[in-house]
């Protein structure tokens, strides 16, 4: 077993001038996948994605074939939305996708709408994206120019349309059915499910929605096959039920925060956070670390204790967080960690669409009892108060909802996980009347007494060398 | 119909229904606020949570769910009262309440209030918040409708009221997360024909009438089921009042006629009423002088020497198309078998418009019984121009006006000021009554029983809500009086006694008795009823939850 | 004023509306309503009645779209829209003090927008760019690893 390395393969000549012309990704092996992929039968690539164990990089981490075979055949038109969206704080990898290499992203649209017989494409672009969005808006019309996008691809008979869909700076668009209430026009306020979009969606017709990580993976499936992608990550045996234990391919961490070298690590799936710190150049000035949100803010909270947890979709919800978006937020022994879980909660409050009871009225409440604890103004009783509120939002132990969509669980899943694993660190607020930042070990819940341990990690069937 | 359990027990409910309807088919209720039947249901109150089991499921979801967007199926089962279910109702209930006013007190919709009677049935006792409550401001939205924002719960069933219903789309939500309000857009106004049903729909006391506004608790009002008289649809309403006042008019659920709506002019226009210049007394106008207050027995006098003096043949009888069935019934019994006469009219209000809405028709016609009097008068009987006509050839003349707001054609005085003798029974001073030498209290809609029959044939009751005013008669009764007066034998002593005559004598009226008209009412011609089943449907669904 | 699309923007309006289903027309509002601040500055009250009967939705709906989505202003705003990211991994690199600086520097509070009408500053949720914290956006420009000398380089070249 080496030391992790990077493995750059979305984000391989990422840096490279001109990368986001046709030009430039074509000669450095872009939309080679396309030379493949129309004698591959749309039923059989459903197929090959469902057995490279791709998942969602959106959050969720749904397994994309799965999702892909839920799709009716016989309803027509469907939709593609490519989740652009990126609103998870500390995720930041599709940005430089958009900007870099938004032809990466194209071809692994056209692979998406050939699997499901798919002819228009729309990209929902977060609103402040806007180098990405004309970056990409330019590659568009290049492919379209090229021939590898409008009517007759490449003289294969399939005709795709994509369009860029600007958003307008709501985070809650990037839930999938927020984001197709936003394309049509509306508050992206989310839908009940059921109906999932893949049987009614956008325009009431069926819908993929995916991410554009997701999407990028695809073109490596097609050129390298279901083998070559599978050798990559960790597939762990045995996994309880509801937990699959496929983490195959890299992923893009974004590392943030009190790092030496914050940036997207592209690296496959597996190594530990305390690895990922280490890439990411260790703690900044060799300081200690105090807390870090594996994958971005609406995953609970790690402790100093628990970070040799692998830092996959398996692992990390089988201890009680989420690998999410990848978003990996390092807090080192100068946080405070009330200071840190109000700046996420007038996040989320300030986020909440406020379409449903629990979440509009809820999540502003336990923004508030925050808000009183870190001013000095809480009260004895106050940090099981605040554990109660978020968890009447969604329950993080029974996991829970009785919201719409899964901001609820965002909302509770940080604040329960910050107030439960930092417990002293809250009632010295209390205790004081003052913001008070402990010393790392005094400022964390004993494991012996934190609901989260002791750490399960599954034996693996397959897991990187390292030895490239 | 489809087999499902509900805690525990098994029932059979109609398919296609939402859990919310289905439990309410069987007498269950699920608590819930954003959820209406007649519009899309966006689940965002999560107030009628349910523990689910879908058909062939070895267990209950892991999750609640929401019984607004369940569609019953075979097999599937629900429960409604486990200690899950009541928790997540509580918790609900508990965020609703965070930020709505204990304004109760002095809240119109206390007391029909669904926040404070599923808070009383399923809420917590107490409250855990202590941060600060929003205080939005209140605001008038159109002629009709205030709001009270800080007593909102933004479940949005107006919004979608004026997206689906109305198809008018003035209200919105404004602003996001707990900053939601619903608004209309700046300078314009709630004010389509149908906006007073908003009212109907908020679950709380957000949204209320300005008419009603501070007028009566509810519970000190007395309700009976009547029929609008403003057009001829024949909406379902429920008649609120109080100390011999209509206070409010509200719709009453009949998916066959109005569903759960009706329109403004309905549900507003009857102030008329109320009025104090409402016809209280007989009244009789010597030549060229003020009318002055008389009795009846003065009139059956005057009436009978006339008859005598210009021949009963001499005499035209005018019915109103705002008369009931019974009524109408009378008159043309008076006129063909006690004056014996041919010159028989009907007076009604002019044509209107027809509004059309995507879901709901306000019809052209704004009489609620053109069809009733045509059906028993007959084809033939002149109206309009020729009603005019036929008075102009006419010495005496009995008119039944109670047309709110009537307004004759110049040619229509000068020959009804050319008559030697007449009569008019009205409810207001009227075009009618300033011209009359007799001035005949007569009874609104609200102060009568018997039946209209709507432009679609169907026969429905209205139950009299209050008295006759004063020394005012029943239509009915009056001409019973008039008829023995001038010779004739009638004995009837109820509506009810002449409705089941109507029934056996006219024809077209075959089949429609008391017991068939009911509250449903009954269709002309649709023969033998069925017998009465439990409700089924938005039957119950309005039974359980709708005024 | 009645507000209408330059011809340009009228063009480039027709193209975004040619990426919808003809009977979806409202799916073009966020595109439209870009276009239309981009050239009217904020969605005022004419434009909102503009773009409700170009894509045949009430005002009402349009009012309700804007007021959602924090990139609309219904108020005039600065020649030059300052966007300082707050959010978590900004706030642990520092943005308290580019914050702190920047309305110093431009005497105006959050949300507030300069008497020369030249600046608006607004407080923004995570803009994606974590890795160069403390971030800000001014117009469509993104600036990383900002110091108060840098942010004070980047301002005062701007016209």
């Amino acid at each position: 077993m080496g030391t992790p390395k990077e493995l750059r393969i979305l984000y391989e000549n990422i840096d490279l001038p001109g990368m986001y012309t046709l030009e430039v990704y074509q000669q450095h092996g872009g939309y080679k996948s396309l030379e493949k992929l129309f004698e591959i039968e749309p039923d059989a690539l459903i197929e090959m994605v469902k057995e490279s164990g791709l998942r969602g990089r959106g959050g969720a981490g749904f397994s994309t074939g799965l999702k892909w075979s839920f799709v009716p055949k016989d309803v027509e038109p469907k939709y593609l939305c490519a989740n652009a969206d990126e609103s998870e704080p500390g995720t930041f990898s599709n940005r430089y996708i958009l900007q870099q290499k938004p032809h990466m992203l194209i071809e692994g649209i056209i692979i998406a709408c050939w699997a499901l017989g798919i002819h228009t494409a729309y990209v929902y672009v977060r609103g402040e994206f806007t180098l990405g969005k004309k970056r990409l808006d330019a590659a568009i019309a290049e492919a379209y120019q090229a021939g590898l996008l409008g009517k007759n691809i490449r003289g294969t008979g399939f005709d795709l349309d994509v369009y860029t869909h600007p958003g307008a700076g709501a985070y809650i668009c990037g839930e999938e059915t927020g984001l197709i209430e936003s394309l049509e026009g509306k508050r992206g306020q989310p839908r009940n499910k059921p109906p999932f979009p893949a049987v009614q969606g956008l325009f009431m017709k069926p819908t993929v929605v995916q991410n554009v990580e997701t999407l990028s993976n695809l073109p490596f499936i097609v050129q390298n096959g279901v083998e070559w992608y599978k050798n990559l990550g960790t597939i762990y045996k045995d996994t309880p039920r509801g937990v699959d234990p496929m983490n195959t391919g890299t992923k893009l961490y974004c590392v943030s925060g009190h790092v030496e070298r914050p940036g997207v690590y592209e690296v496959e799936m597996g190594l530990t956070v305390r690895e990922l710190i280490e890439m990411a150049g260790g703690v900044r000035g060799g300081r200690q670390v105090k807390a870090v949100i594996p994958g971005g803010s609406s995953a609970p909270v790690l402790t100093p204790y628990e970070l040799d947890v692998p830092c996959d979709f398996t692992c990390l919800q089988m201890n009680k967080t989420m690998l999410g978006s990848g978003g990996v937020i390092v807090m080192d022994e100068t946080v405070n960690t009330v200071e840190a879980l109000l700046n996420l909660m007038e996040f989320y409050a300030h986020e909440s669409c406020g379409q449903c009871t629990p979440c509009r009225n809820g999540t502003p409440w336990v923004r508030d009892i925050t808000r009183r604890i870190f001013e000095g103004r809480g009260k004895p009783g106050d940090v099981d108060h605040l554990i109660e509120v978020a968890n009447m939002i969604a329950d993080v132990d029974a996991f829970t909802w009785n919201t719409i969509c899964v901001f609820g669980i965002a909302v509770a899943w940080p604040a329960v996980s910050f107030a439960r694993k930092f417990r002293p660190e809250f009632e010295a607020h209390i205790r004081e009347g003052r913001p008070v930042v402990l010393p790392v070990e005094e400022a964390v819940t004993p494991p012996e007494e934190n609901y989260a341990w002791p750490q399960t990690i599954p034996e693996a069937v397959r897991r990187p060398t390292w030895d490239y | 119909m489809a087999k499902i359990t509900i805690d525990g027990r098994e029932y059979e409910v109609s398919d296609g229904l939402s859990a919310v309807q289905a439990a309410a088919e069987v007498g269950v209720l699920i608590p819930h606020y954003c959820y209406h039947p007649a519009l899309p249901a966006p689940a965002n109150c999560r107030m009628c949570l349910i523990e689910l089991t879908p058909p062939g499921a070895p267990g209950p979801l892991r999750q609640l769910a929401t019984a607004c967007t369940t569609r019953v199926a075979d097999g599937m089962v629900i429960t409604t009262n486990s200690p899950r279910v009541k928790r997540g109702r509580e918790m609900t209930l508990e965020f609703l309440l965070i930020h709505h006013p204990l304004d109760c007190p002095t809240c119109d919709e206390a007391g029909e209030c669904d926040l404070q009677d599923f808070t009383f049935l399923f809420g917590p006792d107490r409250s855990k918040y202590q941060e600060a409550k929003r205080v939005p401001p209140r605001k008038t939205l159109g002629p009709y409708v205030e709001i009270f924002k800080t007593r909102c719960i933004v479940c949005t069933r107006c919004v979608r009221f004026t997206e689906e219903i109305s198809g008018t789309r003035e209200l919105c939500l404004v602003n996001r997360g707990v900053h939601d309000e619903i608004d209309i857009y700046p300078g314009r106004e709630l004010n389509n024909k149908l906006s007073g049903n908003v009212v109907d729909l908020c679950p709380v006391g957000a949204l209320l009438s300005r008419d009603f506004l501070y007028r009566s608790r509810p519970w000190f009002l007395q309700k009976v089921n009547s029929i609008c008289p403003r057009c001829s649809k024949g909406c379902n309403i429920t008649v609120e009042y109080r100390d011999g006042e209509v206070v409010r008019l509200r719709p009453r659920y009949n998916g066959e006629v109005n569903d759960f709506w009706m329109c403004d002019d309905g549900r507003f226009g009857y102030h008329y009423l109320n009025s104090p210049q409402r016809l209280r007394r007989p009244m009789v106008r010597q030549e060229g002088e003020e009318p002055e207050p008389t009795v009846w027995p003065q009139f059956f006098d005057a009436m009978e020497r006339a008859v005598g003096e210009l021949g009963g043949e001499q005499f035209a009888v005018v019915a109103s198309a705002w008369n009931t069935n019974e009524e109408l019934y009378l008159i043309r019994r008076f006129a063909d078998e006690v004056l014996r006469t041919k010159r028989l009219g009907l007076l009604a209000a002019p044509i209107g418009q027809e509004e059309r809405f995507p879901k709901f028709v306000i019809e052209g016609d704004k009489n609620p019984n053109r069809t009733g009097a045509q059906l028993i008068l007959g084809e033939a009987v002149s109206t309009d121009d020729a009603l005019w006509e036929m008075l102009a050839e006419a010495k005496g003349a009995l008119i039944f006006g109670g047309i709110p707001e009537l307004s004759l054609p110049e040619r229509a005085r000068e020959i009804l000021a050319g008559l030697e003798f007449l009569a008019v029974v009205d409810i207001l001073p009227s075009e009618l009554t300033a011209l009359a030498e007799w001035i005949l209290p007569g009874t609104g809609f609200t102060e009568k029983e018997g039946c209209f029959t709507n432009s679609q044939r169907r026969v429905q009751a209205l139950e009299r809500a209050m008295e006759p005013l004063g020394n005012a008669l029943p239509e009915w009764q009056l001409l019973s009086y008039l008829a023995n007066v001038l010779g004739a034998d009638w004995s009837y002593s109820s509506v009810r006694q002449i409705t089941q005559e109507l029934a056996e004598t006219v024809s077209a009226f075959e089949g429609a008795t008391p017991e068939t008209i009911g509250k449903r009412g009954y269709v002309l011609g649709s023969g033998p009823k069925p017998p009465e089943t439990p409700l089924k449907g938005n039957d119950a669904y309005a039974a359980m939850f709708w005024p | 004023m009645a507000f209408e699309f330059t011809p340009d923007r009228w063009e480039r309006f027709q193209e975004i509306l040619s990426h919808y289903p003809p009977e979806r027309k409202q799916a073009a509002m966020l595109p439209t309503l870009h276009l239309a601040q981009e050239q009217n500055g904020y969605i005022s009250p004419e434009v909102m009645e503009y773009v409700a009967q170009l894509l045949d939705v009430s005002p009402a709906q349009v009012l309700d779209v804007v007021t959602f989505y924090p990139m609309f202003f219904q108020e005039p705003v600065g020649k030059y829209i300052v966007r300082v990211c707050h959010t978590l991994p900004c706030a642990l690199c520092g943005c308290r003090k580019i914050i702190e600086h920047l309305t110093e520097k431009l005497g105006i509070g959050m949300e507030e927008t300069t008497p020369d009408g030249k600046f608006t500053l607004l407080g923004v949720e995570c803009l994606a760019a974590c890795n160069q914290g403390p971030v800000m956006m001014v117009n469509e420009e993104l600036y990383g690893n900002l110091t108060p000398e840098k942010v004070d380089e980047i301002l005062d070249g701007l016209e």
